[in-house]
C-alpha cells in the first residue's frame, strides 16, 4: 500500500541547535520538534495549513483522535501478533488484526473533509486497502474462532481436556442471586497466557476449525500495516499542535494561519513568544515584526529584562512554525518560506582548549557556512565574551556579512555603539519610572535620517538596489 | 441506622448544647432503662430526635407492636445478635482471603471456598427464620409489614432454595472428588475467564479403557472420546503454573459468594442496634406500668399542643409510683408563647421539664407519661437553664450575666421558625429591672419569629408587657398547680 500520508515528511534540514534555542521540551516533544526542523515548501504549507484548520474544528476533532485511537490499536496489535508464539494465540491475534486494521482504514476514510491531505488520503484508502475481502476472511475466521473459544478441564486423577462448556457455577450463582435483588460484581478479567501445551490441544479438539484458519491465514492478503502506522507520528504531530493552540487560547493569545508571501518577509501584528507557555510567566507581551524586502536586518539593544530574547524567541518559534505549516500565534502575519533559519544563543562556558570568543567566533563563522539563499538568523548576545570594542567590531562585521548575503537577522545586543553605524534598530521600550513594558518598537536612532529609514523600508537604497542587479 | 423500622434519613431537630442535662433526661433514664446498651441507644436518639412527623408516626407504630407482642422483639433480637456474630467470623475469613489471594494454592482455595459457601447458607438461614418469625407475629405497624414483605421476597422465590442447594452443594469437597473447570480465552487468545463447573455437566468417558469383545479383548488406543475429549494428564503435571490456573476460579468463586454475604450483613446487621433502641424503649414503658403511670403516643398536630395528665419525668424516676407526681393539663396553640410566675418551689421548673421532656420523648418516636395527648413537630429545642457560675471562664468573659447573654446569642444563630424555647429564671442574674428590660425585646424577637417559648420567671417587670402582647401567663397555684392568668 503506498500512502502519501498527511504530512510531506523532509529531511530535517536545520540544525538541532536551533531546536534548543527556540523550542522548550516542555511544549515540543522530540517527535514535534524533528517535524519543527524540517521546513517545507509553499505548496506544502498551504496543505498543512488546511490540514491543520480542518483539526482545530471542534466538531471534527473527535474523528480525527478516533482515527489516531484507531492506528495506535493497529500498532499494538500487529506487534502483539509478531510475538506470540503459540499457534492458537496466533489465530485469535491475526483476527484481532484483521479488526483493527477495518477499524482504523474506515477511520481514515471518514477523513475526506479534512482539506487536499486528508482527502487523498481517504481516497488512497478506498482504492488501495482491499477492506472487502479483509472482512470476509475476518467473518469467517470469527466464526471458526468461536467454538474454541470455550474449554474444560476435569481433574481427578487424570486431567481431561474438552470442548465442552457448561453452565457455571458462577452463572448458576449469579442467576438466583439477581432473581433475589443481590448484586453479583462483574467477574475479573483475567488475562494468563495460553500454555504451547493447552493450545495444541484445543486445536486438537478442534481439527476442522484449526484447518480452516490455516486456509483463511493464507488467502488472507498480505497488509502493510506500517504504511498505516506511520500516521501515527503525523497525527500526532497535529494534536500537538491544537493542544499548544488550546493552551494559548486559554491565555487569550490569538493565533492565524500566516498568509505566503513570494517575496521574502515577515511581518506580524500582535506577535506573542509562546515558548513562554512552558513557564509560569504570568503576562505575554505581543509585539509587532517589521522584516520587509526592504528592511531585512535589525540589531536590538535595550534594557536587561526587557523582552529581548522574549523578541527573538517570537520570531524563532513562530517562524519555524509557519515553515511547518502551522498557525503563528499573533494576530496577522504575512510570511515567506525561508529555506533555512539559523540560531546562536548564549551556551555554557565549557571550552575545551580555546577560549569562549575563540569558540563564538568558530561557532559564528560555521553557523554562517549552513546558510541558504532565504536564511533569517537570529543572534543572541554573540560576542558578549569578548571586550567591548573587540565585541561590537565583531557584531558590526558579522552583521555587514549577513547584510551582504541577503539574509535576514536580527542581532540581540548590549554593544551600543552599533547605534552609530548604519543598521535598523529596535529597542525596548521604558514606561514611567524606568519600567519595563516588554514592548519592542522601532528606534530610528540618533544618526538616522527619517528619509533613510523609508527609503530602506521599500528597498530604494543603495544597498538594496544593489543586490537588485 | 437507616432501614425499614427506622428510616433516620428523615430531618432532625436542633437541640442546644446542654438541653438532655437541663431535662435531667440522663438521670431519669438511668433508673427508667437500667440496661446500659439499650439507655445508649435510646440516648443516642434523644440526642437527634426526629423532626419528620412520618417518621415519629413509623416509630410509634412499630413500638406499638412490640408492646403488644414483646416476644416478637425478643425472638428478633436473639436472631440478629448471631446473625450479626456470623458477620464477625465472615469478615475474619475476608481478612484471610485477602493475605492469602494471589498466592495459587489450589488446597487453600478450596478451604476458603467451602467456608465461604457455608457462611453465605448460615446468612440465608438466618433470613428465612427471621422471615418466619414475623409471618408467625401478624404486625400490623408498617415498618414490620414492610420488613416481612422484604423477607417474603428474598425467601419465597425458588431463587432463594437454589441459592442454598448450590451452597450446599460446595461446602465440602470430597478429598478426590472432581474439580471440574471451564475456560474462556479472550480475543487474543489469551485465558480471559476461569469457572468453577459441575462434574456432572460435563460428559467425560474415559476411552482407553479395556474392552471385551467376544474370545478377545481389544484396547483401544487413546483417542478423543465421545464427547471430544482429550487425555493431557502427561503435559499438565502439577507445577506452578497448574496450581494458579486451577486455583482462580476457586479464589473467584469464594470472593462472588462472600459479596453476596456482604451485601446480606450490609442490608440486615444494623437492625440489631434498631431492635436495641425499641428494646430500651420497652423497659421504659415497662417501668412506667410497673409504677402505674398512664402513657400515650401523641398523635401529630401541626397547630396545637394538648396534654392530660401530663407527669415529669424526672420526678417519675424517683417516685415509687406515678400517683406521688402531679400531673399538669395544658392546651396551647403551635406558636404560643408561655409565662410562668410563681413563688420559689411552687413546681415552675418541674413543669418546664415535664414539657420539655415531653416533647423531646415524642420526637424520638416514644410514649410519654401523659394519659391523652397531640403535639406539633417542633424544628428545634433549646433551653436555657440559669446555672453556676462557669470555672475556667476567660478573663473578659466572667459573671453569670454574661455567660447568659452568650448563651442566648449562640443559641439565636442555630434558631429557626418552629423550635421551641425552654427558659428557666433566664436573666435573673442581674438587676431585676434590667433583665425584665434585657429579656423582652428577646422575646420579642422569639415570637416575631415563629418560635414559641416557655419561661420561668420571677421578672414580674414582664407579666404586663407580655400578657398586652399575648403571651400566656400561668400562676402557679397551691398543691403545685397552675393557673391561667386571664
Amino acid at each position: 500500500m503506498t500512502l502519501f500520508g498527511l504530512l510531506k515528511l523532509g529531511e530535517c534540514r536545520l540544525l538541532p541547535r536551533v531546536a534548543e534555542d527556540l523550542l522548550p521540551k516542555k511544549l515540543f516533544d522530540e517527535t514535534v520538534a524533528e517535524i519543527l526542523l524540517s521546513p517545507c515548501d509553499a505548496e506544502e504549507i498551504l496543505a498543512r495549513q488546511a490540514l491543520l484548520a480542518a483539526f482545530l474544528e471542534p466538531k471534527r476533532q473527535e474523528a480525527l483522535r478516533t482515527a489516531l485511537q484507531a492506528l495506535l490499536e493497529l500498532e499494538r496489535a500487529h506487534a502483539k501478533l509478531c510475538r506470540a508464539e503459540q499457534p492458537l494465540e496466533r489465530f485469535f491475534l491475526h483476527a484481532r488484526l484483521l479488526r483493527a486494521y477495518l477499524k482504523a482504514c474506515r477511520a481514515l476514510q471518514t477523513l475526506g473533509d479534512c482539506g487536499p491531505r486528508g482527502q487523498r488520503l481517504a481516497k488512497e484508502i478506498t482504492a488501495q486497502a482491499e477492506l472487502e475481502t479483509v472482512e470476509e476472511i475476518l467473518s469467517s475466521m470469527e466464526k471458526e474462532l468461536a467454538p474454541l473459544q470455550r474449554f474444560s478441564l476435569s481433574v481427578v486423577d487424570k486431567v481431561w481436556l474438552t470442548a465442552d462448556a457448561p453452565k457455571t457455577y458462577a452463572q448458576r450463582f449469579g442467576e438466583a442471586a439477581d432473581a433475589l435483588g443481590l448484586p453479583t460484581p462483574a467477574p475479573r478479567e483475567l488475562g494468563l497466557p495460553l500454555t504451547a501445551e493447552l493450545s495444541q490441544g484445543v486445536l486438537q479438539l478442534h481439527p476442522h476449525q484449526g484447518a480452516a484458519l490455516e486456509r483463511l491465514r493464507e488467502a488472507c492478503p498480505t497488509l502493510d500495516i506500517p504504511a498505516l502506522t506511520q500516521l501515527i507520528p503525523q497525527f500526532r504531530f497535529c494534536f500537538a499542535i491544537c493542544d499548544l493552540v488550546e493552551k494559548a487560547r486559554a491565555r487569550n493569545i490569538p493565533h492565524c494561519f500566516p498568509v505566503l508571501s513570494s517575496t521574502p518577509r515577515f511581518t506580524a501584528e500582535g506577535l506573542y513568544d509562546i515558548s513562554l507557555l512552558a513557564t509560569d510567566c504570568p503576562r505575554i507581551v505581543p509585539n509587532d515584526l517589521y522584516f520587509t524586502p526592504g528592511e531585512r536586518f535589525f540589531f536590538l539593544t535595550g534594557a536587561n529584562g526587557g523582552g529581548k530574547t522574549s523578541y527573538l524567541r517570537a520570531v524563532g518559534v513562530n517562524l519555524l512554525l509557519l515553515l511547518a505549516g502551522c498557525p503563528v500565534f499573533a494576530r496577522h502575519a504575512v510570511g515567506y518560506p525561508f529555506s533555512a533559519l539559523l540560531t546562536h544563543f548564549p551556551s555554557d562556558e565549557r571550552f575545551s582548549s580555546q577560549g569562549r570568543l575563540d569558540e563564538e567566533k568558530a561557532r559564528v563563522k560555521e553557523l554562517l557556512s549552513h546558510g541558504e539563499e532565504q536564511t533569517l538568523v537570529l543572534l543572541n548576545e554573540t560576542f558578549s565574551g569578548a571586550d567591548e570594542a573587540t565585541g561590537c567590531d565583531l557584531a558590526i562585521q558579522t552583521a555587514k556579512r549577513i547584510q551582504e548575503r541577503g539574509w535576514f537577522g536580527l542581532f540581540v545586543t548590549h554593544f551600543h555603539r552599533v547605534r552609530e553605524e548604519d543598521f535598523l534598530l529596535l529597542n525596548t521600550e521604558t514606561g514611567e519610572n524606568h519600567a519595563r513594558t516588554f514592548r519592542i518598537l522601532r528606534d530610528f536612532g540618533l544618526r538616522s535620517s527619517f528619509a533613510n529609514t523609508i527609503l530602506k523600508k521599500y528597498g530604494l537604497d543603495e544597498a538594496a538596489l544593489q543586490r537588485r542587479g | 441506622m437507616n432501614n425499614l423500622l427506622f428510616p433516620g434519613q428523615g430531618a432532625r431537630a436542633v437541640l442546644s448544647k446542654d438541653l438532655l442535662y437541663h431535662l435531667s433526661a440522663d438521670r431519669a433514664l438511668e433508673v427508667l432503662c437500667p440496661d446500659l446498651h439499650r439507655r445508649e441507644a435510646l440516648w443516642k436518639e434523644l440526642s437527634a430526635p426526629a423532626a419528620d412527623p412520618a417518621e415519629i408516626t413509623l416509630r410509634q407504630e412499630i413500638l406499638q407492636d412490640f408492646l403488644k407482642d414483646p416476644l416478637l422483639l425478643s425472638d428478633l433480637s436473639d436472631l440478629l445478635e448471631r446473625f450479626c456474630a456470623l458477620r464477625a467470623s465472615h469478615e475474619q475469613q475476608r481478612r484471610e482471603e485477602a493475605r492469602a489471594a494471589g498466592k495459587g494454592n489450589e488446597a487453600n482455595a478450596k478451604q476458603l471456598l467451602e467456608s465461604t459457601a457455608l457462611t453465605l447458607k448460615r446468612c440465608l438461614l438466618f433470613l428465612q427464620a427471621m422471615g418466619e418469625i414475623l409471618e408467625k407475629a401478624s404486625p400490623v405497624s408498617r415498618g414490620l409489614t414492610a420488613l416481612r414483605e422484604r423477607m417474603r421476597a428474598l425467601t419465597t422465590p425458588t431463587a432463594f432454595a437454589e441459592l442454598v442447594q448450590l451452597c450446599a452443594t460446595l461446602e465440602s469437597f470430597p478429598a478426590r472428588g472432581f474439580v471440574d473447570q471451564s475456560f474462556c480465552l479472550n480475543d487474543e487468545g489469551q485465558i480471559c475467564g476461569a469457572f468453577l463447573v459441575s462434574h456432572r455437566d460435563l460428559q467425560i468417558t474415559d476411552p482407553t479403557l479395556i474392552t471385551k469383545k467376544g474370545w478377545f479383548r481389544r484396547r483401544e488406543e487413546p483417542t478423543a472420546g465421545p464427547t471430544g475429549c482429550l487425555d493431557v494428564t502427561a503435559f499438565f503435571r502439577p507445577n506452578s503454573t497448574r496450581e494458579a490456573l486451577l486455583a482462580t476460579p476457586l479464589w473467584d468463586l469464594a470472593k462472588q459468594l462472600s459479596g453476596y454475604a456482604q451485601a446480606l450483613f450490609e442490608e440486615f446487621c444494623p437492625y440489631q442496634s434498631t431492635l436495641t433502641f425499641y428494646e430500651g424503649a420497652l423497659d421504659y414503658c415497662r417501668c412506667l406500668t410497673e409504677k402505674g403511670v398512664s402513657f400515650c403516643f401523641p398523635s401529630v398536630n401541626e397547630t396545637a399542643t394538648e396534654f392530660c395528665e401530663l407527669r415529669d419525668l424526672f420526678l417519675l424516676s424517683r417516685a415509687r409510683n406515678g400517683g406521688e407526681v402531679i400531673p399538669y393539663r395544658l392546651s396551647a396553640a403551635k406558636d404560643t408563647q408561655i409565662a410562668v410566675f410563681g413563688a420559689n418551689g411552687s413546681g415552675k421548673t418541674v413543669f418546664l421539664r415535664a414539657v420539655g421532656t415531653a416533647q423531646l420523648l415524642f420526637q424520638a418516636g416514644l410514649p410519654i407519661p401523659a394519659r391523652e395527648a397531640t403535639m406539633t413537630v417542633r424544628s428545634g429545642l433549646f433551653s436555657q437553664f440559669s446555672e453556676a457560675e462557669k470555672e475556667l471562664a476567660d478573663a473578659e468573659k466572667t459573671g453569670r450575666f454574661e455567660q447568659e447573654a452568650r448563651e442566648i446569642a449562640e443559641m439565636l444563630e442555630a434558631l429557626a421558625p418552629g423550635a421551641l424555647v425552654l427558659l428557666n429564671e433566664t436573666f435573673q442574674t442581674t438587676a431585676y429591672g434590667e433583665g425584665a428590660q434585657g429579656l423582652l425585646p428577646i422575646l420579642r424577637y422569639f415570637a416575631s419569629h415563629g418560635i414559641g417559648y416557655l419561661l420561668v420567671s420571677h421578672l414580674r417587670d414582664l407579666e404586663e408587657p407580655l400578657a398586652r402582647e399575648g403571651v400566656a401567663i400561668l400562676h402557679t397555684a397551691k398543691g403545685y398547680q397552675l393557673q391561667r392568668i386571664p
